[in-house]
Formats: C-alpha cells, structure tokens, sequence
C-alpha cells in the first residue's frame, strides 16, 4: 500500500491545524456562515438534514486494518458507531458535530487519511477497480497510476475552483468494474501494436440529470503521457466549461456542445504545449509508485486448495457464499472475498463500529492487512488464502456480514436519500430495504442471478440509477414521495443509460412494480442471459404491458 | 396566511433546532411557536436572524405547519423527516432509533 511520505504528513496537518483555527474563527464570530461554508466544503464537512456530514477520503478505495479500525474508533467516539460506505469509495459519517471535527480530523491524519478532495468544485478522490492488483484478468494495478493522479491533483493551484466537481476512474483491466465511462475522465488501460501498455482516455461521462457516456478522445495514450494529458484536458475544461449555470457546468456539457472531436483537437493542442514539461512520467518515477503497491509475499499454493473444497461440500451456507461472494485470484490458492453490506432488509453501504472491527481484524489476519472498498458500497478482503476461507466466512457471519448476494438484485446500490440528504425529494433506504426483503423472501435471487438495481433519492443520481439493469429515481409530487423506474442500464463495458418505462409508482407500489419488471424478465429470458440482454432483446413493450395493462 | 414556524439547525452541532415562544431554541418541534399573523411571522424571522448573528444557529427559515394538540406539526414529508429523524433502524443494534 502507499505510505505518506514528509510531504503528504506536512501537507495533512498542516491542513488539520488550518481547518482546527477556522472552527474556532466561526464558532467565535470571526467568521460567518457565508465564510465559512466553502472552507468547511473543502475539508468534506457539509450540513445535511439532521446533521453534519463528513465525507471521509479512502483514495481508490484501499486502507489498511489499521486504518479500518480508526474508522471504528472514530465512529463510536465521534458519530453513533456506525458509517456509511459510499459509491465514490468513501465513508460518510451522519452525525458529526462541528466543534469535534479539528479532533476528528486528526484522529484520521494519525492513520494517513484526511478527508480533502471529498467536496467542492476541485479533482475528487480518484476511483479505481477495487479488485486493483489482484483481478486475474488486469494488466497493471491501476492504483499507481490513480496514486499519480492523486499527487498531482492535491491542492493543484490551477483546478482548485474548477466549474464544478471532476471525478477520475481508473481501470488496469479489460472488464470495467470501475464504471469509467460514467466518470468525469475515464482511464483504461490499453495494449497497443506494439505491446506497449497505455491508457484508453474517455472524457464527459457522468450522470445526475444529465446522464452522458464518455466519449473516447484517446485510444492510446502512453504512460508517461498521462498526467500531462489530464492536465491538458482540465486546462480546456477550466477555460471553456460554464460557469453561469450550475446545470450545465460539468466537463460532459462542454464535451456535448463542442462535439467530442473538436474537443479532442483542442486537449491535443494544449497537450503538445506541455508534453515533455514537468509533468512527463519517467519510468522510474512509474517504478518508485508500483513499488508500494509491490503484490504482497504470497506463499506459493496450489491452485484448488483440498480442505477448502470439502468445507464447501460439507456446507450448504458456506458453499453459496463461496459461490456468489468469491472471486478468482490471480495468484494460484488465492481468493477475493467480497463482503457484502447489503444484508436482508439492511441498509445498503452501512457498517457498524464493531463490523467494521471484525473486517479490519480479518484484513490484518488474513488478507495481508488490506481491505477495499467498492463502488457498489461494499468491501472487499483482497487476498485470502483459500484454505482460510471456511474461517473468515464464520467469523463474518457471526458479525452478520457473510449475506451471499455479491451482484445479485439484493446488492443495491442507494444513496443516503431523505432519510439524510437535504437535496434528496423521496427515501432510498427504505425503498431498497423493501425490495431486499420481498426478492430474499421469494427465494429466487440466485435463479434471478446477477442483476444491478440501484436507487436514488433525486436526479442527481448518487445512487447511480441510470446505470442499472433496474433503476428506481424517487421523486417529489407534491409533498409526497413517488418512484419512477427505468430499465436497461449498464455500468460496464458495455455502457449504457437506463430509459424510463412510463409513469411513476408511489411508496407503497414500487416494490410491487420491481417484482414485477423481474418476473417479466424470468419468463422472457434465454438460457444465460443477463437482464440488459433480455431487455436489449425483447424492448419495452413486454414490460410496459406487464407494468400498465395494455389499455 | 399558512400557520408557520421556524426553524433552523443548531451551528455547534447542526442539530434541528425550533424557535419556541420564548426566543430559545428547541429539538422538538411541538415546542415551536407557531404564527398565524404576518406579523408573529416576521417576530420569529428577526429573532432566529439574530441568533443566526450571534452563532447560535445557521440557516433558519419559516417552514409550514399545522396546529394539533400536542404542538406544531409538519405538512410535508421532508419537514416530518426532519423533525423526527430518520424513517429507519440505523446503527449498532441498542443504539439505533
């Protein structure tokens, strides 16, 4: 994993004591709201209905136990003993008060971590695969290069006060599961002719209420390249991206209305002013950034360990788990273990104090000491022995974290919606805990298999609807909560945007209307295929009729 | 005019907070004054713009709400969300509300 260097320990108290003397300049009149508001922005603080809310960063979604259990630490002695994971790979905290912050800020320092680039109109935190370093499918661990884009976009003076927020994703393998053509700049690693290894550059996707794939404008780029690129594209961005209209001051606008071309004629002419300045990559300075995130000292194993696969004959439970929540390694004897957040009825991405313990405690004892976190609000063991295995799964059933349903319809995606949010118009997490129960209850979610469903509270789509199979958006109708749902979404590589299927449902018939969409695709489906595929297949019309009569 | 009340949240902790009758703030909402003149209205509006100065609360605005025997309640789902905490169990298991 990456360590601080002097540089990043300066830099992250400095900015402790800093936000440590605003606090106080507020709380004693000094400054006022108005003031204060975008200072407390830049350190991920923001006020919610009920409370603050501080966003904490977990750049490209790695920690360590350590770092995990000051997570722990920090809910219990700042917040209600709980977080809530994000799909920006984060950690939000629901009920921080403002006079703690300068401490719990520094708690987190103590353990490498802050919470800058979580808010405001600057780069974010930078997402990666979070099976980076391990996928048996990867190229290169995409983590050094998003560790890159992390040192040069800190506190970069020039996109500082950016038209709006940037967000980065990258991805070292063919299969996305980072959804980068939904980012701001999407980076994917590329092989060329020659063998070469460089990125794939996608520019102007997002969501929100303006849902746009991005638009490749680079099929290749060389390593060395890449942040001269990215600081050519934002140049063009900060220049020509609008800043009179909150509504259309995302990169993806300016991409829309200059034509993805001309765009890209413009990034290659600032690029060609730039490209062997300070920010060319050397190779060694690559090396000196793979180095700490080195694969960790494997023991060599064989491939399918024995006891591992008797304790998945001998136990029902455990097999499933294995079954659905278990991913291929690349290193033989290895396994990815996703542990899911999303139990029955649960609230999606939440994890108490004490859960968090048991995934930090099961990180340091068998996972290399290392945990990530998903886009999709889950975390993930990196690299467990298959042989301990059976152990883990004990001790995370034990802590209610062992529920078998990694990308299956129960694993929803939702934001925080108006159970929390002051922007949201209709609840969430009531929505997906519903939905969670009646699709567990029917017993069918491994006959449904894989499918994404995701929820948000309003059209800014933090809960990622227009990238799902099944998306819910709740909307406000005159004072009362109303869900719409769109169908045909896809996050990946075969990116595409949800389409709304007609009139919405309320609270009480939206779940009802879930079901209903899926047993319209149960009975439509081919052997293996995927609900997008179905869907792609077969169109609206089945699921409108199925949905609203024919009438 | 619509009966109101205001509201804001709480500048140390961000809690939501009412103007009661006394010029202090509450965490409950039946203790709101409630203003069924223009002129109650602007009465708390001043008040809660003074509390705002002097760093006892930020944000405050008139929110609607109807009379009822135990106090002030809210019309829209958002205000009730606000008023009464999250709609769900969150949290450790004893803690959660």
């Amino acid at each position: 994993m990456y360590r601080y260097d002097e540089f990043d320990y300066t830099l992250v108290r400095e900015r402790v004591d800093q936000f440590r003397d605003q606090v106080a300049r507020r709380l004693s009149g000094e400054l006022s709201e108005e003031e204060f508001r975008p200072l407390r922005l830049m350190n991920g603080l923001y006020l919610q209905l009920h409370a603050y809310m501080l966003r904490v960063a977990i750049p490209y979604g790695t920690l360590s136990g350590r770092q995990m259990h000051r997570l722990a630490d920090i809910a219990r002695r700042f917040d209600r003993g709980y977080g809530h994971f994000t799909t920006r790979q984060n950690i939000q905290y629901n009920w921080p008060k403002l006079a703690e912050v300068p401490d719990l800020l520094a708690e987190l320092a103590s353990v490498e971590m802050h919470a800058i680039q979580t808010s405001g109109n600057c780069i974010r935190n930078t997402t990666a695969d979070p099976y980076a370093g391990v996928a048996d499918d990867e190229l290169e661990d995409p983590r050094i290069y998003a560790e890159l884009i992390r040192q040069w976009s800190t506190f970069h003076p020039e996109f500082s006060f950016l038209p709006r927020k940037f967000k980065i994703a990258v991805t070292g393998a063919p299969h996305d599961r980072a959804a980068v053509r939904f980012h701001d700049i999407g980076l994917q690693m590329r092989s060329n002719a020659a063998g070469e290894r460089g990125f794939e550059v996608m520019v102007g996707g997002g969501q929100g209420r303006t849902p746009v794939i991005a638009k490749t404008i680079r099929a290749f780029l060389p390593k060395r390249d890449l942040l001269s690129y990215l600081e050519a594209i934002l140049r063009v961005y900060n220049v020509l991206g609008r800043r009179d209209n909150i509504y259309k001051a995302r990169i993806k606008i300016l991409v829309e209305s200059t034509g993805a071309e001309k765009f890209a004629a413009l990034v290659e002419r600032e690029f060609e002013e730039i490209r062997d300045g300070a920010l060319a990559l050397p190779a060694e300075e690559i090396a000196r950034i793979r180095a700490y995130f080195a694969p960790p000292a494997y023991e060599l194993l064989s491939a399918d360990d024995a006891g591992y696969l008797a304790g998945r004959r001998a136990d029902r439970e455990f097999d499933a788990w294995c079954r659905i929540n278990v991913k291929p390694h690349k290193q033989p004897g290895y396994a990815i273990a996703d542990i899911s957040l999303k139990p029955p009825g649960g609230i999606p991405g939440d994890a108490t104090a004490d859960q968090m313990d048991v995934m930090a405690d099961l990180a340091t004892r068998y996972s290399f000491d290392e945990l990530r976190v998903t886009y999709k609000q889950n975390i993930v063991l990196p690299h467990v022995r298959q042989s301990d295995l059976p152990a883990v799964w004990r001790e995370l059933d034990a802590a209610g974290l062992a529920t078998p349903n990694a990308g299956l319809a129960t694993d929803i995606i939702a934001c925080p919606g108006l159970d929390y949010c002051n922007l949201a118009n209709a609840r969430s997490i009531p929505v997906a805990q519903r939905i969670s129960t009646a699709l567990t209850n029917s017993g069918r979610l491994e006959e449904i298999g894989d499918l994404r469903l995701n929820i948000s509270g309003c059209i800014n789509a933090c809960g990622h609807h227009h990238a799902a199979e099944i998306g819910i958006l709740g909307v406000d109708r005159k004072g009362e909560e109303f869900y719409q749902i769109t169908l045909g979404g896809n996050p990946g590589d075969d990116a595409a945007i949800g389409q709304v299927i007609g009139p919405s449902f309320s609270y009480e018939a939206v779940t009802g209307a879930v079901e209903t969409v899926i047993d319209t695709y149960l009975a439509s489906r081919m052997d293996g295929e995927r609900f997008g595929e179905t869907w792609q297949r077969i169109g609206p019309l089945p699921f409108k009729e199925a949905l609203y009569g024919t009438a | 005019m619509a009966n109101e009340i205001v509201t804001a949240n709480r500048l140390i902790d961000g809690a939501v907070v009412y103007l009661t009758g006394s010029e202090s703030w509450s965490e409950t909402i039946a203790d709101a004054s409630l203003a069924t003149t223009e002129s109650q209205k602007t009465a708390l509006l001043e008040a809660a713009a003074r509390d705002q100065k002097n760093r006892i609360v930020v944000g405050p605005y008139a929110m609607t709400a109807e009379d009822s025997p135990l106090g002030p309640v809210p019309l829209t789902q958002r205000e009730r969300i606000r008023a009464a905490g999250p709609t769900i169990r969150f949290g450790p298991p004893l803690q959660g509300s």
